[in-house]
Order: structure tokens, then sequence, then C-alpha cells
């Protein structure tokens, strides 16, 4: 057996490159949070570590207007600190405050939380509800994929995940982050409820987006319970219907986990409070 | 591999595999053992390092992600004649350690955010210690301590207050 190499790229097509060289195994390191536990426990499988922490580009955090791009390698804590970044879109900054103790946000990069794909994975599940999209390079070029998608279907390898993309919700939308767990530091969320919504003139939901985490197997939008939203005048009882189908949806699930009847009442409450906090008075 | 970096002010290099880990290189090559394995799976915050100013789990980096780096280990933080760090003097004066195996690490972590910023909210201090897991002081005290050395950092930066010139007391 080789032994195990690391190389440090220090721009995306020299990532890509060793990514790609024929016979060489190769696997993409960014925080290594992750990578460090299975090398532990698993050995290497692969026959080289790519450091993509030293690429300008996968580093770079870009707000222009409504229009934000998050390189793959930035950090839970540089985004953090980018305050107008904060300020924009805080729904990102909800998650990455929850998502871990100092010394883990210091290292745990977008891309990873990401690739490594957790069902409950805060970071992924805010991305998805922020309906944003991945930049994929590979020696065939650069691609664009939803980070659904990328979370339901992986990417193949050889293939390095390089930047989020998403539009900045509007003014008037509001957003929340809200999440069960042990100790938060040490411990992943056990159920979590990404929600951004928007109110017209009227008082009638105008857009709503909802994203459990650690409910389905990856994150997504739960199209069956907004479709109920859209459109509906915010009552004080409909976050309490909304949260029943919510609690339905994932009961149905043909699973025999222990957890699923304490997860489906987390789901159902998450769901009432979150439309509290993004549609006003609701619920 | 041979990895290079700063430690505690001083520059090394060490030949260890690509799977070591900081916390194996700095306890088990370089003696110093200061930085404490715990749980090792990155939740106790036992090995808590600064890595370019910024508190890291040393079990959760490998050695070749330092390269270049500059690393502080609790080793590095006294005063040149072996005197306490301050940090290390507050948790003596609050009773803020019994069995003492967090404290490196509780160290680290407090003063990564004394670095950042010296006029924490204790909301702010709990969230930088939440990562460092203490099974004895029930972390009142250790909280508390931060706290003081903050004041006392404070304190101690302040400039006086100089009367402009022509100006009459």
């Amino acid at each position: 057996m080789t032994e195990l190499e690391y190389a440090r790229a220090r721009t995306i097509d020299e990532a890509v490159a060793l990514l790609n060289e024929p016979g060489v195994r190769g696997r993409v390191l960014a925080g290594g949070t992750t990578l460090a536990l299975q090398l532990r426990r698993q050995g290497p499988t692969w026959d080289r570590l790519v450091d993509i922490t030293h690429v300008p580009d996968l580093l770079a955090i870009d707000l222009a207007g409504n229009w934000l791009s998050l390189g793959a390698a930035v950090t839970l804590t540089s985004l953090l600190d980018h305050t107008a970044l904060v300020t924009a879109v805080p729904l990102l900054a909800e998650a990455c405050r929850v998502a871990g103790a100092v010394q883990i946000r210091n290292r745990a990069t977008l891309g990873g939380t990401v690739m490594n794909a957790a069902g409950c994975a805060d970071l992924a599940t805010v991305l998805v509800c922020l309906d944003a999209e991945a930049l994929l390079a590979s020696s065939h070029g650069t691609r664009r994929v939803p980070v659904a998608n990328v979370l339901a279907e992986g990417i193949p390898p050889g293939e390095l995940l390089c930047a989020f993309e998403l539009d900045v919700p509007p003014e008037p939308a509001r957003t929340a982050y809200l999440r069960v767990d042990r100790r938060r530091a040490i411990a992943g969320a056990q159920v979590s409820l990404a929600a951004i919504g928007q109110l017209d003139h009227d008082g009638r939901v105008a857009d709503i987006r909802l994203v459990p985490g650690g409910v389905f197997e990856h994150p997504r939008r739960v199209p069956e319970v907004e479709g109920m939203l859209r459109g509906q005048p915010a009552t004080e009882t409909f976050g309490v219907a909304v949260g029943q189908r919510m609690r339905e949806l994932f009961a149905d699930r043909d699973e025999d986990r222990w957890s699923l009847p304490f997860k489906a009442h987390v789901v159902a409450a998450l769901t009432e409070r979150v439309l509290r906090r993004v549609l006003g008075g609701v619920g | 591999m041979r990895v290079a970096f700063s430690l505690n002010g001083a520059p090394v290099a060490v030949d260890v595999p690509v799977t070591a880990t900081l916390l194996q290189v700095l306890r088990e090559h370089l003696g110093l053992t200061g930085t404490k394995p715990g749980c090792e799976i990155g939740e106790c915050g036992a090995c808590s390092v600064l890595v370019n100013g910024q508190v890291v789990n040393a079990c959760l980096l490998l050695a070749p992600q330092v390269g270049g780096a500059e690393v502080v280990t609790v080793e590095g933080l006294a005063g040149p004649d072996d005197d306490l760090h301050d940090l290390q003097r507050a948790f003596l004066e609050f009773g803020a350690t019994q069995c003492g195996y967090c404290v490196p690490g509780m160290i680290l972590a407090a003063e990564a955010l004394l670095r950042r910023t010296l006029s924490p909210t204790r909301d702010e201090i709990r969230d930088a210690i939440a990562g460092n897991l203490c099974r004895c002081t029930g972390y009142q005290q250790i909280i508390d301590l931060i706290e003081a050395v903050a004041q006392r950092r404070r304190a101690a930066t302040r400039q006086p207050i100089v009367a402009p010139e022509g100006a009459r007391p």
C-alpha cells in the first residue's frame, strides 16, 4: 500500500488536476473536522488528500446587491465575521451560531457541511431554504446544480464544489432557523426547521419556504406544506394546522425508528413557532 | 512527510505520517504534554490550541494542515521567567480548577476570546467555552475569572487621560 499523500492546492484548476490524476484516488480536504474522524475510524481509503483551504477563490465572500456568492472553503467563523453578510442574510448567521463550538466553527467549511450531507446539517438545511445553487468544477468545465440535488445525489469523484450562489431574500421577507438538540456545542441538531416567509399587503402569504433538517434523509423543501400556505390569510390558527400536516408527512414515512414519534411531535411544534416568527401573529 | 510550522514563537519541523494529528505531533513528537487528549473526536475541547490565533481542536487537525501556521499551546503562554500567565493565575485565584484536565484547553479558548474582545458579555464567554467540557467545577468560576481577566486587561491597556495642552485642570 502506498502512503497517503498530502497536496496543497493554490488554485481551483490545480485542485481539479490533483483530484483527477489517473490512478490516484484523490479526496478533497477542507476543514477536516469530519475527515480526521473518518481517517481514525477507517484508515485512509484514498491515495491523496487535496487541501483546498489555501485557494483564494474558494475563500471569497462576494455580496453584490441581491446576489451572494460564498466560497466552498469559507469557514463558519469567517461567515459570522462578515458584518454586511450577517445583516443581509441573517438566516445563514443564525445557523452558523448554533452549528457547533467555536473550535469547530473555526475549521468547518460551508462546502464540508454540504458534502458530508448529514440529514441534520444546519448550514445545508439553510442553504436549501435559500434555494442556493452549487457551482461545481471538473476537468470538463463548470456546472451549476441546486444544493438540494447535491445533497440528494452527491457529486461524481473528481468534481470540486467551488461556491454557493443565491439571491438574498428581498427586504420584507422574514427568516428563522430553529433547532432542537442536546448540548448545542457538541451535538448535531435532532430536528431543525429553516423558513423564509413574506406576506402581501392584504396579510396573505406571498411567499413561504420551509426546510426541515433531521427529518427527511436530506434537507429538502416541503411543497406539500408550502402549498397549503401560499395565498392564505395569516390567521391565528393555521400554524397549528400546518404543523399537523408537517407531522403527518413525517410520520407517514415507512421507517421503524424509535425516535419517530418524538421527532414528529417536535416537527409540528417547530412549524408553529417558525411560522409565528416569519408570518407575524400566525399560530 | 516533513511539516514545518511555528510553535510558541519558534520554528519547528517534524517528519510524521500524513494521518498524524496535531495532537499526536505535539505530545508524541515534540514532547509538549500540556495539550491534553480527551475524547479525541472534537467534542471535549481538552486538546484546544491556537492556530493562527484561532482556537481549534488539535485532535481534528492533520499535521500537514498546520504547515506554515503559527501554533500556540499552553506552554507558549507563560512569561519568560516561567511566570504564570494571567489566565493561569486567575484559575488558581478563583478556585476554578479541581482535577485540572480541562484547564489548558479552557485557557486557550479563553485566550482566543480575549484576543478578539476585552469586553465580552457573559453570553459571549459561555459561547467561547461551550466546546470545552469540565466535569468538576460547574463552569461558574471559569466564567467569572474570564470576565475578571478581561476587566484587568482593559484596565491595563487604558490610556491615562492627558489634558489637552493649554487646558487648565
